[in-house]
């Protein structure tokens, strides 16, 4: 049952070989035995009657081709980043403020995938509110990576990487902001997709910047990627807000089999080595991936970029700014816990002063500096207007190409403590995934060997509502690396 | 070059002192403790020093006003109730820190 991908799984369900109920009391063991990895803030108790449930109704099911094509992961064990809420259930995003906070309502993301067949088995750990890059700033404790427990899994969606890693669960869902999903897979070992801008809904996830927020998935292939992708896709129910440049869900597959997927172009770009700070067994492992490529046919284009560099810089203001605005909403008048104070303002200053951890602060103080009167033209208007330029940049650059390469992460996974007393160290392992979220196109993180034990992973960034693109040449890379 | 010598190159030259920390914590309505206005102001100062180098790209900050040439566009959805999407009121009420009656319960604000 290791590594297990859904159509072998379903495959397996279907011959009789497997039964839901097995898989999911599969990884649950698993989760136990690796418990000190932390990847999990509970297991839900009712996964496995759930699974049961699955299991009746494909038994009962005379064409199981049609049941599947309708409920792609009939009985496949998904598990939750904890800032994604479940009707019923604890949702916590890893603070305190939120730890015994039930969630009313589903998420849009949650409604399909559940509809799709998936069992839910637990909610996983997270830097608090999203925002971190190792699972360190997480109220309950850091995720340990499983190839290493000495190494963080990344973050923030470290604990869905690290479960997927560990067969705590066949599939997970995540969100990234700068990285969050794309970083710790790379970390772990593991694919992780960041659909275009608005191309899955937000309904239900809890919001950290806005105009860079997606859920995604995180698996054990690229091809699992592809099938929780097109079940997530989509906001029909719940409406959002959309990148520009992106298609409505409604166009999304007229535009797919628009282009010839087999002349595929790369993509790289030289600038990106002169930034400095990259590890040396990270731009090897690159060179080899690219000279795989080229062995296997592929046109490498160099594609300049020369805005990138301020990627994370812009990336900084925008974040926190966005922060600043969604936190507001913790107060503790309307959701989770609060700390009594003798006035209403007393109950704001302490909710928020004792409940909300140091880098959440941080970043909603930096938010509030940088949208202050007086400094808001020459930060916030001004990171704005760069991030301009560099959709502009993008744009450019893939008339030439059609995927655009990079490490996923300047390192592999670092020791747990290592950078937590320098937030910009901290913030500089998110220095090539930033710049997505800040365009709106879609990227995927592809494992590329490793170094010294340690996962490496390869960036694909490709135009909005290419997704299709970084299937197929993610599926490509995975046959020759 | 290994990322901890590429910040010993990076002079912390934006100062932030504490006194704007505790505005800063103030405007957040957010309480903080003496040593953590300190590691505050040092952290804060050297994210807005990193950040500083978007000053040297020219570009105008003054963004056109046209709707059709912003980055991001709304996409509404039908405009039907759809309970299993959006709240229960019940269980809105009871997800708050404190309620009576079926409503929130705040603390009263004019005295």
């Amino acid at each position: 049952m290791q590594n297990l991908t859904i159509e072998k799984a379903q495959a397996m369900m279907n011959n009789g070989e497997l039964t839901s109920e097995k898989l999911v009391n599969y990884y649950i063991e698993n989760i136990k035995s690796k418990n000190e990895v932390n990847a999990f803030l509970e297991v839900f108790d009712d996964a496995i009657e759930m699974a049961k449930l699955a299991d009746k109704e494909r038994a009962s099911s005379n064409d199981k081709v049609a049941l599947l094509k309708q409920k792609p992961l009939l009985g496949i064990p998904c598990a939750v980043k904890d800032n994604i809420v479940i009707a019923g259930k604890i949702s916590s995003a890893s603070s305190k403020i939120l730890e015994k906070y039930v969630a009313p309502h589903n998420a849009a993301v949650i409604i399909k995938v559940r509809d799709a067949g998936a069992i839910f088995i637990g909610r996983t750990n997270m830097d608090e509110f999203a925002m971190g890059g190792s699972t360190e700033n997480s109220a309950f404790g850091v995720t340990k990576n499983p190839i290493d427990l000495t190494r963080v899994a990344g973050g923030s969606s470290g604990g869905s990487a690290a479960a997927v890693a560990m067969d705590g669960c066949m599939i997970a869902l995540g969100s990234d902001t700068g990285g969050s999903i794309r970083q710790p897979a790379s970390y772990c070992g593991v694919v992780g997709l960041k659909p275009t801008y608005g191309a899955v809904s937000r309904h239900g996830l809890m919001a950290m910047g806005s105009s860079l927020d997606v859920i995604g998935p995180l698996t054990n292939s690229v091809r699992d990627a592809e099938i929780v992708f097109d079940v997530i896709k989509g906001d029909e129910k719940t409406g959002s807000v959309h990148d520009s440049n992106a298609l409505t869900n409604f166009e999304y597959e007229k535009h797919r089999n628009e282009k010839d997927r087999s002349k595929i172009k790369i993509g790289i770009i030289p600038e990106l080595f002169n930034i400095g700070g990259i590890d040396e067994e990270v731009i090897k492992n690159f060179n080899n991936s690219i000279e795989k490529f080229k062995n296997a046919g592929y046109e490498i284009v160099d594609v300049s970029l020369p805005l990138l560099k301020y990627s994370l810089a812009v990336y900084y203001v925008v974040m926190p700014a966005e922060v600043s605005s969604n936190m507001a909403r913790f107060d503790g008048v309307k959701f989770g816990s609060k700390s009594e104070g003798a006035n209403l303002l007393e109950d704001y200053l302490k909710t928020r002063g004792d409940l909300l951890g140091k880098e959440v602060r941080r970043r909603i103080m930096l938010g509030t500096y940088v949208l202050s009167s007086g400094y808001h033209d020459a930060y916030y208007n001004k990171a704005n207007s760069v991030r301009d330029l560099l959709r502009a940049d993008f744009k450019k650059a893939f008339e030439k190409v059609d995927v655009i390469l990079t490490p996923t992460a300047p390192s592999p996974a670092f020791k747990i403590g290592q950078n937590s007393d320098d937030p910009i160290k901290m913030y500089l392992e998110d220095i090539f995934t930033v710049t997505a979220n800040l365009v709106g196109i879609p990227a995927i993180s592809i494992p590329s060997g490793k170094s010294d034990g340690l996962p490496l992973g390869l960036q694909f960034m490709a135009p909005h509502c290419r997704e299709d693109v970084l299937f197929a040449i993610g599926k490509k890379f995975e046959d020759i690396v | 070059m290994a990322l901890s010598q590429i910040f010993a190159i990076i002079e912390i030259t934006m100062e932030i002192t504490p006194a704007e920390i505790e505005k800063l914590a103030s405007l957040s309505r957010m309480k903080i403790s003496d040593t953590e206005k300190a590691t505050f102001a040092k952290e804060i100062g050297s994210i807005l020093n990193y950040v500083n180098q978007i000053k040297e790209v020219v570009a105008d900050t003054k963004r056109s006003t046209t709707p059709s040439d912003y980055p991001h566009r709304n996409v509404m959805r039908e405009d039907v109730s759809n309970r299993e999407v959006l709240e229960n009121p019940a269980d809105v009420v009871a997800s708050a820190p404190a309620s009576q009656d079926g409503f929130v319960k705040v603390k009263k604000i004019l005295n």
